[in-house]
């Protein structure tokens, strides 16, 4: 309190030198450039892909840095008593002094205490924090020297050089083709093992959805001549059925094989979707291309795999949809955006950010003008014509409109009350019944809703906004699995980078862990023991939503706060003395 | 007197004339000694109306057949109807068969006319609840989750036009839990020319009726034709009452019985209206008279089953033993058992059923078929239907007999809706000679809402028996009707055909669901909702607000302001500060 007290007079000064000296701006400017080359490392290495941003953000930070040299110079000139700042002001007064001899500054007396900082730096980055930093981790290691180096070196080189290490990361696949072996393996050896009788009916990892059993009775009852929709256990889409009843004909053998080939496939377009993401987001910097691995490696995605759960359709359209956006191909991405939809409904969302990435690889802009609505009418229309595509394609294999109540309509109503791991089906199950049709619209507008907003604040960064949304519909569709959450945290990293802002990561890494274990054993004692009831699953389901929902807004936090870093700097203005605090406002 | 008597003759002749319609009624009773020393006592009686049903005119006056039962069945244009309430299992392998086949609890097939083809729906569930209100039963608890149209089984057993198995027009349906008792017998008595006033309702004490080990009453309506040529209809009305009484439990020690003892009382009169009044006595096992007694004196029935066998009942014609002029003359048949042979020759065809699996996920029924005929293979045609709730797995269906699979020859498959309509399974299969056919389907035991339970939750879920539908040449322990005859006992002694239409009812299962906890509907509401409104409150907040660095030791909010009075009240009351400020501002 008497700290800043003191600094009020203190920055009164400052305030009134700043608009007395508003000459030395110019000097401010050139102090400025003199630590710029420090500076544009540091933000061209944090920096967007296109360079007129850069410029951008250049200028802002130019004039802030400014401003604050330009009170630092003022504070200088007050005389307030800097034995040691290197340099006297190069220029002279070009207004005469306001106030005249007898006063020789404009203090009447100096000032009570020295500055607390050693100098009015002109740009904060190139030194290290005077304060200690409010954040738990600092995100310095961003900004190691030896990465500044290596990317100064790398500028240096040519085109053969990126082209040599392309070679070299290529030899990197290589070496990690041996781990795709192992999962490769991994999976073959436990869908042929009696694992698999075991995993197919965890109600974690396969829905009344994408349940294998259901899809078998699909084939069992087209096999006798009965419609498999005009019962309520298929809910398994024509198409997919169709693909399997193709298969059947060959041999039954090859289904295994097509789940792995198809989690396989997911791994595959993910690991080219981070090297493109990577060259979008950073063009020469080597991101890690973890996310294929953080997806074939998970074990909610090997279980989903051996126990033969449909989601991998789902998963293999968005990762398409998400690959070509970035490849700027129109078809190819909205034909995945449409077989999720197809297949799950709720990848409907994913259009926005695909219309969005598309624009961005194609220089639209995002401005209302005839140009980019003709561009987006072009993504919107294509999408709908394979829609209408994959419809139909669908009306020809049962000659039926059926299915679509028993996909979609079941997707939507919720008929099916067998526990998974989201928040419906308890929560209809202990439903009042006149309050059934107002919650299930309310929980179905919920899932679909966060699009908008997500939408309009990320409209920037595109892909990003395609995790969130993923992550949003793992936690809101109405029979979510684990599968499903595996896409998203595959996709969480891409942004390794943001991680250092996360800020409850051990709580949320701890639920997670906690709920997918305790998840088995507590079906157990509620459904075989007796020794439990269904709260109890409940309660995991609970925490294993709220896990992820605290990761997904966390990870959204986080990814906002870096943004800001990026245009205001790391360390935050001083506002009276003391750093100032970020907040959401 | 005789002149009182004449003109009521008189009287009476002008009435049928005037109606132009002729009903008569039969009372029968058939009383089996059973292998296990219980006895079979079957009564029927039967009323036959010579009227077409069709004609709903024809349905406005009535003589002997129950008005308000007639009134049912012409206002929702009825054609068949078979009721039947129950409890307690059949036991075929122990038993034989019995003379209508009925699963414990309720029972209600019919066929409907098709000139009401397009309303059947309604016409169904209209008959339901006015049969529920006639009989007391829970009938009208059957809805579309219930009903069924079999393809195979449950065909029509009257007057059949060749248009008229379309089986669009019947319906099925079975409570699995329904329970049977007196208040049921009552309205079900009621419909009797006599109800049990005289006859041989008048041994139906209730005391003694239902402690017994299977009860079933039936209700039977079908048309048939008036003569060989067809040429005219008549309706004819069977209402049935079966049970297996156990002797032990009316006292003594040994398994003899009597009408006395298993009744409480002897038969006292005959129906009045009756045509026939007859009591049966199955006396077939009693080769050579060594294994027991029947007194009093009777007249012996014979019924050529095959070449070889031959099947003999004592017979007792009430109307002539009891004769109204003596006050005190009473049927009382008394039996004593000589030497009981305690085994018996096991009915050709028999099945069981039961539950596999455990736990509250997952399970399977297995029913298992035996065809004890050592050369012929049988076709039987298997019914079953199951509640919405168990998802069954067609996929999981295996058919095995001693190791082998079996091919059925035809499957019809209805799958469930969710609270629609139930799964049926309609199997026509060929058991190979002397075998054990095992027939099993998984299934996944649904969800339900916790309104959906009942209220003993626990209890489980019934559910109802499947059916058994076979020809069987020559049964030798099946003793029923002809299809052509009224009568349990045809007084021109024409004997069933060769081929004995046969229906068996497996046992009714009980399954137990997964239960929600039904005390905390609102906390499970407050907790989703609150993990959903965690989840809009963060992006609400992520989303529409942005980053901004303010003053770290400037608290906003309530709590600031109310910091900052309190600082602002301690400078007033201290002064301190206060007069650091102003210094400086002069100084300014």
């Amino acid at each position: 309190m008497r700290g800043t007290l003191l600094l009020i007079p203190c920055l009164l000064v400052v305030v009134a030198l700043v608009t007395l000296t508003e000459g030395k701006f110019v000097a401010s400017k050139n102090q400025d450039q003199d630590t710029d080359n420090h500076g544009l490392d540091t933000h061209e290495h944090e920096s967007h892909d296109n360079e007129s941003h850069e410029e951008d953000e250049e200028e802002e930070e130019g004039s802030f840095d400014s401003e604050r040299a330009a009170s630092g110079s003022g504070a200088k000139d007050a005389n307030v008593g800097y034995p040691g700042y290197p340099y006297p002001s190069p220029y002279p007064a070009p207004y005469p002094a306001r106030y005249p001899a007898p006063y020789p500054s404009p203090y009447p007396y100096p000032a009570p205490y020295p500055y607390p900082y050693p100098a009015p730096y002109p740009s904060p980055y190139p030194y290290p924090s005077p304060y200690p930093s409010p954040y738990p981790t600092t995100p310095r290691t961003i900004i190691l020297p030896q990465k500044i180096t290596k990317r100064k070196k790398r500028r240096k080189k040519g085109e053969e050089e990126i082209q040599r290490q392309e070679r070299q990361r290529r030899q990197e696949g290589k070496g990690k083709l041996k781990r795709k072996e192992t999962t490769f393996a991994s999976r073959l050896f436990l869908i042929y093992s009696p694992v698999k009788d075991w995993l197919i009916n965890r109600i974690e990892l396969s829905t009344p959805l994408t349940a294998w059993n259901r899809v078998q009775e699909g084939l069992s009852l087209v096999k006798h001549g009965v419609s498999p929709y005009s019962g309520d256990v298929v809910h398994e889409t024509p198409l997919v059925l169709a693909v399997f009843l193709g298969l059947q004909e060959v041999s039954e053998l090859l289904f295994p094989l097509l789940f792995v080939v198809g989690d396989l496939l997911v791994g595959w377009l993910l690991y080219k979707l981070a090297s493109l993401h990577s060259q979008m987001l950073l063009k020469e910097q080597t991101l890690n291309l973890k996310s294929y691995a953080n997806y074939l490696l998970n074990p909610y995605t090997i279980g989903s795999c051996v126990a033969h759960s449909t989601v991998i359709f789902t998963n293999v359209a968005v990762a398409t949809a998400l690959l070509f956006s970035l490849r700027g191909s129109i078809l190819l991405s909205t034909l995945g955006v449409a077989i999720g939809t197809y297949h799950s409904l709720y990848p409907v969302t994913l259009l926005a950010p695909v219309i969005l990435i598309l624009m961005k690889v194609r220089c639209v802009d995002i401005e209302f003008n005839k140009k980019t609505v003709m561009f987006v009418s072009q993504v919107v229309a294509s999408f709908i014509v394979w829609t209408v595509l994959l419809l139909g394609m669908s009306y020809h294999v049962f000659k039926s409109w059926d299915f679509l109540t028993a996909t979609h309509g079941f997707i939507l109503q919720v008929s099916d009350l067998t526990p998974n791991m989201g928040l419906f089906w308890y929560f209809f199950t202990e439903m009042f019944e006149h309050f059934r049709i107002f919650f299930l619209w309310v929980f179905q507008i919920n899932a679909f809703f966060y699009c908008i907003p997500l939408t309009i604040k990320l409209r920037d960064n595109p892909t990003f906004l395609a995790c969130m949304l993923c992550s949003v519909m793992a936690i809101m569709k109405s029979y979510p699995a684990l599968g499903d959450t595996a896409l998203p945290l595959a996709l969480l990293a891409l942004w390794m980078h943001i991680f250092p802002y996360l800020r409850n990561t051990l709580m949320v890494t701890c639920m997670l862990l906690c709920s997918s274990f305790l998840a088995p054993v507590f079906w157990q004692l509620w459904i075989y023991a007796g020794s439990a009831n269904a709260n109890f699953f409940f309660a995991i389901t609970l925490a294993y939503s709220t896990a992820q929902i605290l990761l997904t807004s966390d990870v959204l936090f986080a990814f906002l706060r870096r943004e800001y870093d990026l245009h205001h700097g790391i360390y935050p203005p001083i506002m009276q003395g003391e750093p100032a605090s970020v907040i959401l406002r | 007197m005789a002149a009182v008597g004449g003109s009521f003759a008189v009287c009476l002749l002008f009435l049928s004339c005037s109606l132009a319609v002729k009903d008569v009624f039969h009372e029968e009773l058939f009383m089996r000694p059973l292998k296990t020393g219980h006895v079979y006592a079957h009564f029927q009686f039967t009323t036959v109306w010579d009227v077409d049903i069709r004609d709903s005119k024809a349905f406005s006056h009535y003589n002997l057949f129950p008005k308000s039962f007639g009134q049912i069945i012409n206002q929702y244009s009825v054609e068949e109807l078979h009721l039947s309430l129950t409890q307690g299992q059949w036991q075929h392998e122990q038993w034989g068969y019995p003379v209508t086949s009925a699963p414990p609890g309720a029972e209600l097939w019919v066929w409907f006319q098709d000139r009401v083809e397009e309303s059947v729906d309604e016409n169904w569930s209209g008959l339901t609840q006015a049969l529920s209100g006639q009989f007391c039963a829970s009938l009208n608890f059957i809805d579309s989750k219930t009903t069924t149209s079999p393809k195979l089984s449950f065909r029509r057993e009257g007057v059949a036009s060749a248009a008229g198995t379309n089986s669009s027009l019947l319906r099925h349906a079975a409570l699995p839990r329904e329970l049977v008792c007196t208040e049921n017998l009552t309205p079900w008595k009621k419909l009797l020319p006599c109800d049990s006033k005289a006859g041989l309702t008048t041994l139906f004490y209730s005391l003694l009726l239902y402690s017994v080990n299977y009860h079933s009453i039936g209700v039977h309506l079908r048309p048939i034709c008036q003569d060989p040529s067809c040429s005219q209809f008549s309706v004819e009305l069977v209402q049935s009452l079966s049970m297996v009484l156990d002797p032990l439990l009316r006292g003594g020690s040994k398994f003899d019985w009597s009408f006395k003892r298993l009744f409480g009382r002897p038969i006292k009169s005959a129906c009045p209206l009756a045509t026939t009044s007859k009591v049966y006595v199955d006396i077939s096992s009693n080769k050579s008279g060594s294994e027991f007694t029947v007194s009093p004196a009777f007249s012996t029935v014979s019924r050529q089953v095959t070449q070889q066998h031959q099947q003999h009942f004592a017979m007792y014609d009430v109307k002539q033993i009891i004769n109204p002029s003596v006050s005190e003359s009473t049927l009382n048949v008394v039996f004593k058992w000589k030497r009981r042979a305690t085994q018996g020759i096991p009915p050709q065809l028999y099945a069981q059923r039961f539950v596999t699996g455990y736990g509250e996920e997952k399970g399977g029924i297995t029913s298992l078929i035996h065809n004890r005929h050592p050369t012929d293979p049988l076709p039987v045609v298997y019914f079953a239907t199951f509640p919405w709730f168990l998802r069954i797995f067609l996929h999981t269906l295996t058919i095995k007999s001693a190791g082998k699979d079996i091919k059925p020859d035809i499957i019809h498959v209805t799958p469930a809706k969710d609270r629609m309509r139930p799964y049926t399974l309609e199997i026509l299969l060929t058991l190979p000679a002397n075998s054990v056919t095992e027939l099993s389907i998984q299934f996944h035991k649904g969800f339900l809402k916790w309104t959906e339970h009942p209220p003993d939750a626990h209890h489980g879920f019934y559910i109802s028996s499947a059916v058994i539908s076979t020809k069987l040449r020559s049964p030798l322990n099946y003793t029923g009707p002809s299809r052509q005859s009224s009568l349990l006992f045809p007084s021109d002694g024409t004997t069933p055909g060769e081929e004995v239409f046969l229906c068996l009812h497996t046992e009714i299962l009980l399954i137990s669901l997964p239960t929600p906890d039904f005390s905390m509907p609102y906390n499970v509401i407050c907790l989703a909702c609150t993990v959903m409104a965690i989840a809009f409150g963060s992006f609400h907040n992520l989303s529409s607000r942005r980053f901004e660095a303010v003053d770290s030791t400037k608290s906003t909010g309530l709590i600031g302001k109310v910091k900052a009075m309190l600082a602002k009240l301690k400078g007033k009351i201290f002064g301190k500060k206060k007069e650091e400020i102003p210094e400086e501002k002069k100084a300014n």
